[in-house]
């Protein structure tokens, strides 16, 4: 805990939460949510929209449509991802995307044909409202659910962005716990609680769902209390259609909405790193993937998010739906904030775990979940480590930060993997309470892409050695049959040559013989 | 620069290390305070000598390392450490004695090592080592407000005090001052004097005497400066508490002196050292379960120094040699908390 009040006093509330350790209680500074009147604000598709060609591991994947090809909302661009919108294949080239550092990937660019798209709008929501279709919908969707999932391209919509279908995979070798995670502690971000203040009814669908398909024992849906409003819409919701869902109250602190300490404050159960909640019989879905699922048993694909606009130099903060595609720049431009473009710093995701951006010409996708606009600022310098502590008493993941700064720094991988590098889930809490401002999650970040360098350095030079084994192998094996084939024939030539020269003898044998008979002549 | 955890976007400002510094500073104050008024006001002249002559060396330390000097100032950490070695040593020191005790404690306590941070040893308390194995004499030569007014003695005027203190050999130097008349002694050391004699002790003249010299008040008043940064949480409780605790708990057990208790915590340096000095967080263990242990040490050793050792106080050699062992108790602590 940290030492300027602002931290979390207590770690239990009620008999049915446990806490966790460390975490920060942060102002929830929800501008979206404050300033506008529409908790969301549906925007139309821009006119162009960039569609990465990559899939969850950021591997680049192949396009399955062509230069030119005209493309229908929800139709299938390369595996796993639908276009967001109808319209035409201008181009399949590299584009920025939105990424802690300025790099490029191959991308679709689709020109919205905003006429069609809009009755595509149109008919979506027809079909959303037609709530008697509801009860069908959902028996088909549990007889065969892979249907529904391979059509709709559900992405997790916490952050992590992890293809759902795989994580119902593992949830649906019998779980008992179902976590439905709506602790959206970082500030600024307001998007979940939007989403619940406006969508109750069909998120506890979805909620409700998941808990038939995976069966679960209990299914809780956890609820930071500093959003009374989507706790009172939630409640009567899940009320309404009767669901067997749990609705837990959770004090707010950051990072509660990670799902191990979201598990460990729920359940008491500390699950590390290196071990999958699955393992535990726990499985987390977020809540905006639920409504996702509503929707994708409904007919409608995942193509669009909440994103929240918020940060202090916003002028105009709210929170959008748009669809994936879309540029920070033409959402910027349509929400009345164009002004930050030039004259702010704007950063994609919270002010903790997010990265600042360098240009705005990046299309958002799944994991979005903000975007801020904070002024320029010059960062305090490092100054040496006191070795105070601090640090340590609010990582939730109990590492001692100040001795794993160090390591990372002198790029000791050996000892960082000691003090549990992996396990670092990069909250940011130990930036924040540091007295001397050292910038201890950027080290953890860099220390971990370095480790994964490595090993993927390792692993090549280990596939060479074997590669070159192999080689070696080979080679002596072909010498060796060689040398054996030359042996043989040797062999053959002296077992052929023996009889010849028997042959031979016998032939001198006979001339001597002759000779001598011929002597006496 | 890509900023990674915008902390300006949070509202989140952590208190930088500058302001512990300025906040354990000021937590000193009433300590200082009732020094003054109960002991000698000397302590003031000797805080500003020592903190000037210590910023004065570190920015010649830092700058000789290449270094911006006035960065490493800053931070107010040597100011600190120099109030503290201030604060340990007798009122009468001569400045060139206590100079030499800033530069040992600014070259030798901080800066061979690096500086801030980087220092295995509590910068106070080398600079207090060095000045008690230099100067004992010097080093033992106490004297008290309260106890010139119980002799019906006039005080010295502060002047021929402070001129004396400017001289090589203070009683040398001032014929007029009845030295002689002092005791001379702390009341630990007049405790510790009367056991090696086996002469009789009388816990309630003891105690009378303690409460005379003016430690008791002083003592509190450091106490109350702890109890302040503990509420404000500059430090945690895990050291003052246990430095404390084992102290108390082995003096209860095995104690041969006739000073109670509660008077032996607060005579001495125990409140300064177990709230200012050992919880200095570069010097001590990492961990809380870390400095629980490093606390107990000092306690202890403090215990066995006093009840057993050539010095009356044992503080500055306890947290010393507990330094001595931090990087092996955070190695354990850490193997202990990776078994768990
Ligand atoms: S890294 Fe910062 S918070 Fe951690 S011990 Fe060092 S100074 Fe304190
Ligand atoms: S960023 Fe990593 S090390 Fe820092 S508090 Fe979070 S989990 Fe702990």
């Amino acid at each position: 805990m940290g030492m300027f009040g602002k931290e979390k006093k207590a770690c239990m509330q009620g008999p049915l939460l446990f806490g966790f350790h460390g975490g920060l209680q942060l102002q929830p500074n929800k501008r979206a949510l404050q300033n506008s009147t529409d908790p969301i604000t549906e925007l139309e598709a821009p006119h162009e929209l960039v569609i990465p060609l990559l899939d969850y591991n950021k591997n680049s994947i192949a396009p399955q449509v062509e230069l030119n090809q005209h493309v229908n909302r929800g139709q299938l661009l390369a595996a796993g991802i639908i276009a967001p919108a109808t319209g035409q294949v201008m181009a399949i080239e590299p584009r920025h995307i939105i990424h802690p550092e300025t790099i490029k990937a191959n991308a679709v660019v689709l020109e919205v044909d905003k006429a069609s798209d809009n009755q595509s709008v149109h008919m979506a929501n027809q079909a959303n409202h037609d709530s008697t279709a509801w009860d069908t919908q959902l028996s088909a969707f549990l007889n065969m659910p892979d249907n529904v999932l391979q059509q709709s391209a559900l992405y997790g919509l916490g952050g992590a962005g992890f293809p759902t279908a795989s994580k119902l995979d593992a949830a649906l070798g019998g779980i008992q716990t179902l976590i439905i995670n709506a602790a959206e502690c970082e500030p600024e971000i307001a998007c979940d609680e939007a989403l619940m203040q406006t969508e109750a009814t069909h998120i506890a669908r979805g909620i409700d769902a998941l808990v038939q398909l995976t069966q679960c024992r209990h299914c809780l849906l956890a609820i930071e209390d500093s959003m009374p409003a989507a706790i009172d819409a939630m409640s009567a919701a899940l009320k309404s259609i009767n669901a067997q869902v749990k609705l837990t109250v959770i004090p707010t602190i950051y990072p509660t909405g990670a799902e191990s300490s979201l598990i460990q404050t729920l359940t008491g159960r500390f699950i590390p790193h290196n071990e999958k909640p699955s393992d535990h019989g726990i499985v987390c879905f977020n809540v905006a993937t639920a409504y996702a699922l509503y929707q994708a048993i409904g007919g409608k694909a995942l193509d669009s998010r909440v994103v929240s606009l918020g940060g202090s130099a916003m002028p105009n903060p709210l929170n959008v739906r748009v669809r994936f595609g879309s540029s920070v720049e033409a959402i910027l431009l349509a929400t009345g904030n164009a002004s930050v473009i030039n004259t702010a710093r704007l950063r994609a995701g919270g002010p903790l775990s997010g990265f600042d951006l360098d240009t705005p010409q990046v299309p958002i996708t799944a994991q979005t979940n903000a975007l801020l606009a904070e002024p320029c600022i010059t960062e305090t310098p490092a100054q040496p480590c006191i070795r105070c502590g601090e640090c340590s008493d609010v990582c939730p993941a109990k590492l001692l930060p100040q001795q794993l700064h160090w390591y990372a720094m002198s790029d000791d991988h050996e000892k960082c993997q000691q003090l549990n590098l992996d396990a670092c889930i990069e909250c940011g809490c130990c930036d924040l309470v540091c007295p001397a401002s050292i910038k201890l999650t950027q080290s953890f970040r860099y220390a971990k892409s370095k480790a994964k360098h490595i090993a993927q350095h390792q692993q090549k030079t280990l596939d060479a050695e074997q590669r070159f084994a192999l080689h070696e192998a080979r080679v002596a094996k072909r010498k060796q049959e060689k040398a054996h084939a030359i042996e043989q024939r040797k062999q053959s030539l002296k077992a052929r040559s023996k009889p010849q020269s028997d042959q031979i003898k016998a032939a001198l044998e006979r001339a001597k013989l002759s000779a001598k008979s011929k002597k006496p002549r | 620069m890509n900023i990674i955890v915008d902390k300006h976007a949070t509202g989140v400002k952590a208190r930088s290390t500058q302001t512990i510094m300025l906040l354990v500073l000021l937590a000193l104050a009433p300590g200082i305070l009732s020094y003054t008024v109960f002991i000698s006001p000397l302590v003031i002249f000797n805080i500003i000598f020592a903190v000037c002559s210590a910023i004065a060396l570190e920015w010649f330390a830092v700058h000789l390392r290449g270094d911006n000097g006035l960065n490493s100032i800053k931070d107010g950490s040597i100011a600190l450490a120099a109030a503290l070695l201030a604060l340990c040593v007798p009122p009468a020191l001569p400045f060139w004695q206590l100079f030499i005790g800033v530069l040992i404690m600014v070259m030798l306590g901080k800066q061979v090592f690096g500086g801030i941070g980087h220092n295995p040893f509590n910068p106070a308390m080398v600079g207090y080592a060095a000045l008690l194995v230099s100067f004992p004499q010097s080093m033992t030569f106490w004297f008290t407000a309260a106890e010139w007014s119980a002799m019906g003695m006039q005080k010295p005027p502060l002047l021929s005090l402070l001129n004396a203190k400017l001289s090589l050999d203070i009683i040398a130097s001032t014929p007029n001052i009845q030295w002689d008349g002092l005791t001379q002694a702390t009341p630990l050391e007049h405790a510790r004097s009367l056991r090696l004699q086996s002469l009789p002790q009388s816990s309630t003249e003891l105690n009378q005497r303690a409460f005379g010299s003016g430690w008791i008040q002083t003592s509190l008043g450091f106490l109350l400066g702890g109890v302040f940064l503990l509420y404000k949480k500059v430090i945690r409780w895990h050291i003052p508490v246990s430095v404390i605790g084992s102290f108390a708990l082995l003096s209860l057990l095995f104690s041969t002196n006739s000073l109670s208790l509660p008077w032996s915590l607060l005579t001495g340096a125990m409140m300064l050292g177990a709230f200012f000095i050992a919880t200095d967080p570069v010097s001590a263990a990492s961990s809380r379960r870390a400095q629980l242990v490093f606390g107990t040490g000092i306690g202890a050793l403090t215990f066995v120094i006093r009840e057993f050792g050539g010095y009356p106080e044992g503080f500055a050699f306890a947290v010393l040699l507990m330094n001595l062992s931090v990087p092996l108790i955070d190695h354990i602590d850490l193997l202990m908390s990776q078994r768990a």
